[in-house]
């Protein structure tokens, strides 16, 4: 910080102190007031939102993940068999079990679908937020210049009603001293008057711009937000009609007997048909 | 296993020596006196001998040990995954998605951004304006309406909405009330087994102990006092008991292991495919309603990430350049942030570590599932004793040999049909058929032709459903058939078909025609009195009518033993009061019911198969077969696929010779559905051909070589004349 900035800085801090102990008028803008707290409302939003993304795309990302794991269970129940891309040329399912294939296939969609995903997932969801967001940093600074303009103002506009309010006594002699006086006033309330014109057209030409572009910035979130929406709807359209794409392939290689038992619920008797025989061992009949 | 090893200590196979009390008695002496050389040499060498003591059931069970233990670890383990994905992934991902269509509608709804005290700010405004000399246009009313966008926004959540109570509804459901239910039974089954292990290591810990004792009694080389001599038959009376409860243990564990095995496989197997089906069931659901809701808002369906990157920067271009314009305006400090593209890369975050752990604790627990034998898993074939392994540890050629437990399959021998029964007077042809495990040498290899008979042997046996259900129950008395059974079939020369049985025999490279006398089938006379006197207005009912309509008293009898006998086996108490405890239990698990009972199960298995897998590797051996391969490829000459084979070169033979004579033809007066290899299926009213008979007198029954057209092709196979009218037209 400069020494001028500095000086400001600490000067700034007093009529801070004599603002709010009353000592210095604030001036009301009402309309601004309406714009800010609309942006502050929308940078909260957004920020949240922009959160939430990411730990949406974790979901799929732990969802796909849990669904490898119960694969991967299943297919160890069958051994593990490496296969090279030439094997799977040859021979896709010699000897592979529908479980085994499973996991190949979760295996997949954990890693592939994911990773296609994540690249638009960013670019079209997660990245345009977040500029969006940094937009707020640049606005907040220009809304910190303004505020810190409105108190210079205020801070003279008080202190020139002051000088106005008190002017010195006229003396029943005018001595030079009264003389030099009266014109040291004059000469202070014209120098403040002068600060106080030039503040006061800082502080409304920062404020009208904001006031003009506020409302035009807020508008744009918009068209701004909305392409982002409908490629998350979309995206998540092409990523589960992918996954879905790869379960059907899997399933279709399950035979159609089984497939029908599922339909008509009849997989689930036919578990517990196994379950029956399980029992039929009589495994603690000895003990 | 090791514990039990140590415990027998110098003692050599018990399962083996007890049989014969003395021979195990002498070799323990022998063994003593090694082990007393060995005590002079190191401690090394000395535990390598105690080591020595090897059983193979020790060794194979050990391997089903470890291999259902981590079964039970899998099946836990899957559960609390699924349990997972119901508790908190599939909830989170929609409450995720869900606050993030509230977001957007926060954002850019309708009503969006209004701040907590906006009413009693536009009173205030309302009232500053009211002073104003210029009138202002009120915020309220600048409140813009985004109508599409809004219900965009809207119907997504209520699309989400629907969608999350529908998918954790149905996950739940899945999870709660089918797999947790089936998975908790089966783990219970598991362990039931590994109480059955411990039961049997308990055993055998104990009968080593005695066994110890006695032969270090029998092995003293004073003589003995009376008191030690009463001592030792004490003991060895007590051994005995001990081997045969031991015993009885080892039988049923080694019986009942590779069926659990095999069940527990089609268990899983199946739950895979229910999973399987549930997840494509449940994406579909989410996959349908994401399209649903594209189609109606007209988004573009692209099939392309691509694509959609794309339509996304058309549309945001501009707007982009737009706000920076504006941003720029009002601030114009940190051009950097202003004025670039929106980047398209994938920002990592450390916060995503943070989450995943946070969401799934046990998120990256391993999996548990870790079969002996890591490439074929826990199912694979056969469980195999490793010989090297064996080899290592006993350093002892002999047993350097793998052994394995096999599930026997119901072999096509074994289907006795209720007729020959009748004649062989055999009451019991079953308990044979589980063997005990079975154990094949090195020398033997798993053939291909192995996996091949259980295929064909699964179809085979299919069809018969019922006749199988009465067949294979030895107890059942001869099915006596009342008059609305369909006729007994003609007895085969043994359980094999005659003619497989003699080829089989003499394995030839091209088998001539048999000469006729072999070839004559019925080996035995008819069955007296039984031949078929059946109206033909009744069809054949179902043979599973056989048993139960019977006025038979012993057969009620029978199968009321048989039920007792079915249901006690659990209770092992009742029915038979029988003295001591442990004979009764005996009784009760003798092979026989024990077979029996996995018999039961096993072919009310087999029965529900009513297709074949596709196998590759059969497919291939078809062509093998077709290219009329040295018939030495077929090294067990007792498996199905040689039969064929055989059957269909002696059918091609006996159609040569046939091809000058006249032809005969018979009609079919029943349904016959082909029990054994070459065996002709038809149905009723079908004309026959018949190409041979094996008896040249007209016998009432015997087996003929029959061809049928049916749909343009040609079917040859051995025809039971009792099935057939024998005096249809010629030609």
């Amino acid at each position: 910080m400069s020494w001028n900035g500095l000086k400001k800085a600490m000067n700034r801090a007093g009529a801070q102190v004599l603002m709010k102990t009353g000592k210095i008028e604030q001036s009301v803008d009402l309309e601004y007031e309406f714009e800010v707290r609309r942006f502050k409302m929308m940078e909260d939003k957004s920020n949240k939102l922009q959160k939430e993304l990411k730990q949406y795309l974790n979901t799929l990302r732990v969802i796909s993940g849990a669904q490898e794991n119960v694969s991967e269970v299943l297919g160890a129940y069958f051994g593990k068999k490496e296969y090279t891309g030439e094997e799977e040329n040859l021979g896709k399912n010699k000897n592979i079990s529908i479980a085994q294939e499973y996991h190949q296939v979760m295996k997949r969609i954990n890693s592939e679908c994911i990773e296609q995903l994540e690249q638009p997932y960013f670019q079209t969801v997660i990245n345009p937020i977040a500029r969006f967001n940094s937009y707020f940093i640049e606005i907040n600074e220009a809304i910190k210049k303004r505020n810190h303009k409105q108190l210079d103002y205020d801070a003279l506009r008080t202190k020139v009603r002051k000088l106005e309010e008190n002017p010195p006594e006229s003396p029943a002699v005018v001595t030079t001293a009264s003389i030099e006086e009266h014109r040291a006033y004059v000469k202070k309330l014209a120098d403040n008057q002068q600060q106080l014109e030039t503040a006061e057209q800082v502080y409304e030409n920062i404020n009208s711009l904001l006031k003009e572009e506020l409302p035009r910035l807020i508008n744009l979130r918009i068209p701004f937000f909305d392409p982002s929406f409908e490629s998350f709807v979309k995206l998540q359209l092409l990523f589960f009609s992918e996954n879905f794409k790869h379960l059907n392939e899997l399933q279709e290689k399950i035979d159609a007997r089984t497939r029908q038992d599922y339909v008509e619920g009849k997989l689930e008797t036919r578990i517990d048909d196994v379950l029956v025989k399980m029992k039929e061992l009589n495994i603690t009949g000895m003990t | 296993m090791n514990i039990v090893n140590k415990g027998v200590s110098g003692i050599s196979s018990i399962s083996h020596t007890v049989k014969d009390g003395t021979i195990g008695i002498s070799h323990e002496i022998g063994n003593k006196f090694q082990d007393g050389l060995d005590k002079t040499n190191s401690v090394k060498d000395k535990m390598l001998f105690k080591k020595k003591a090897y059983d193979v059931d020790d060794d194979l069970i050990e391997i089903y040990e470890s291999d259902i233990s981590t079964s039970i670890a899998g099946l836990k383990y899957l559960l609390s995954q699924l349990n997972h994905m119901k508790k908190s992934y599939w909830p989170l991902l929609f409450k995720k998605n869900i606050k993030i269509a509230e977001r957007f509608i926060s954002i850019i709804g309708a009503s969006s951004l209004q701040f907590k005290d906006i009413n009693q700010y536009y009173q205030k405004f309302s009232q500053w304006q009211s002073e104003q000399e210029v009138p202002m246009v009120h915020p309220k009313e600048r409140q813009f309406l985004i109508g599409s966008v809004c219900s965009e926004l809207d119907n997504y959540l209520n699309t989400m909405k629907e969608l999350q109570d529908r998918v954790l509804g149905d996950w739940t459901y899945f999870v709660d009330d089918v797999v947790k239910l089936k998975i908790t039974q089966m783990n219970k089954f598991l362990k039931d087994i590994l109480k059955v292990l411990k039961l049997r290591k308990r055993k055998k810990n104990a009968h080593d102990k005695l066994y110890k004792k006695v032969s270090k009694l029998s092995s003293k080389t004073s003589p003995l006092t009376d008191k030690e001599h009463i001592e030792l038959n004490d003991k060895e009376h007590k051994l005995k008991e001990l081997n045969i409860n031991y015993n009885k243990v080892n039988d049923k564990v080694k019986k009942i292991l590779p069926h659990a095995l095999s069940f527990l496989e089609e268990f899983i197997d199946s739950i895979t495919k229910l999973i399987i089906c549930k997840q494509h069931d449940i994406y579909k659901t989410i996959q349908a309603s994401f399209k649903y809701y594209s189609i109606f808002h007209g988004l573009s369906t692209e099939k392309d990430y691509e694509l959609i990157n794309e339509s996304w920067k058309m549309a945001i271009e501009p707007i982009r350049k737009q706000i920076e314009t504006s941003v720029k305006i009002i601030y114009d400090k940190k051009p950097e942030l202003v004025d670039t593209e929106i980047s398209t890369e994938v920002v990592a975050d450390s916060k995503i570590g943070k989450m995943v752990h946070k969401v799934g604790h046990t998120f990256d627990k391993k999996n548990p599932v870790k079969p002996r034998d890591s490439k074929d898993g826990i199912f694979n074939e056969h469980q195999v004793a490793d010989p090297l392994v064996s080899f290592e540890r006993y350093k002892d050629l002999e047993l350097n040999v793998p052994r394995q437990y096999k599930p026997v399959m119901i072999g096509i021998d074994d289907v006795v049909v209720p007729g020959s029964q009748l004649n062989s007077g055999v009451p019991s042809v079953i308990p044979s058929v589980i063997t005990s495990p079975v154990k094949t040498s090195p020398t033997s290899p798993v053939s291909p032709e192995e996996n091949k008979e259980t295929l064909v042997e699964s179809e085979v046996i299919s069809s018969p459903v019922s006749i199988g259900a009465v067949a294979y129950d030895p107890t059942s008395p001869p099915a006596t058939p009342l008059t609305v059974s369909p006729p007994p079939l003609p007895p085969r020369g043994s359980n094999l078909a005659p003619p497989v049985s003699r080829l089989v025999t003499t394995p030839t490279l091209a088998p001539p025609l048999p000469p006729r006398s072999n070839m004559a089938l019925p080996t035995s006379t008819p069955r007296s009195g039984s031949t078929p006197v059946f109206s033909p207005i009744f069809s054949p009912p179902p043979p599973y009518f056989n048993g139960s309509t019977t006025d038979n008293l012993s057969d009620s009898d029978d199968d009321s033993e048989d039920a007792s006998e079915m249901t006690s086996i659990s209770s092992a108490t009742s029915t038979h009061s029988v003295s001591s405890l442990s004979s009764t239990m005996y009784d009760k698990f003798s092979n026989e019911t024990l077979d029996r009972n996995l018999t039961k199960i096993y072919n009310s298995a087999k029965n529900n198969i009513t297709k074949s897998p596709v196998d590759i590797s059969t497919q291939e051996y078809n062509i093998s077969l077709a290219d009329h391969l040295n018939p030495i490829l077929f090294e067990d000459t007792t498996s199905l696929s040689y039969k064929i084979w055989k059957f269909n070169e002696f059918f091609n033979e006996v159609e040569k010779k046939n091809g000058k004579k006249e032809k005969i033809y018979v009609t079919a007066k029943h349904d016959f559905k082909g029990e054994n290899v070459g065996d002709l299926s038809f149905k009723k009213n079908d004309k026959i051909q018949i190409l041979f008979d094996f008896v040249d007198s007209h016998e009432e029954s015997s087996w003929l070589v029959g061809v049928r057209n049916s749909e343009g092709l040609k079917r040859v196979g051995l025809v039971p004349s009792t099935y057939v009218e024998r005096d249809a037209r010629k030609d």
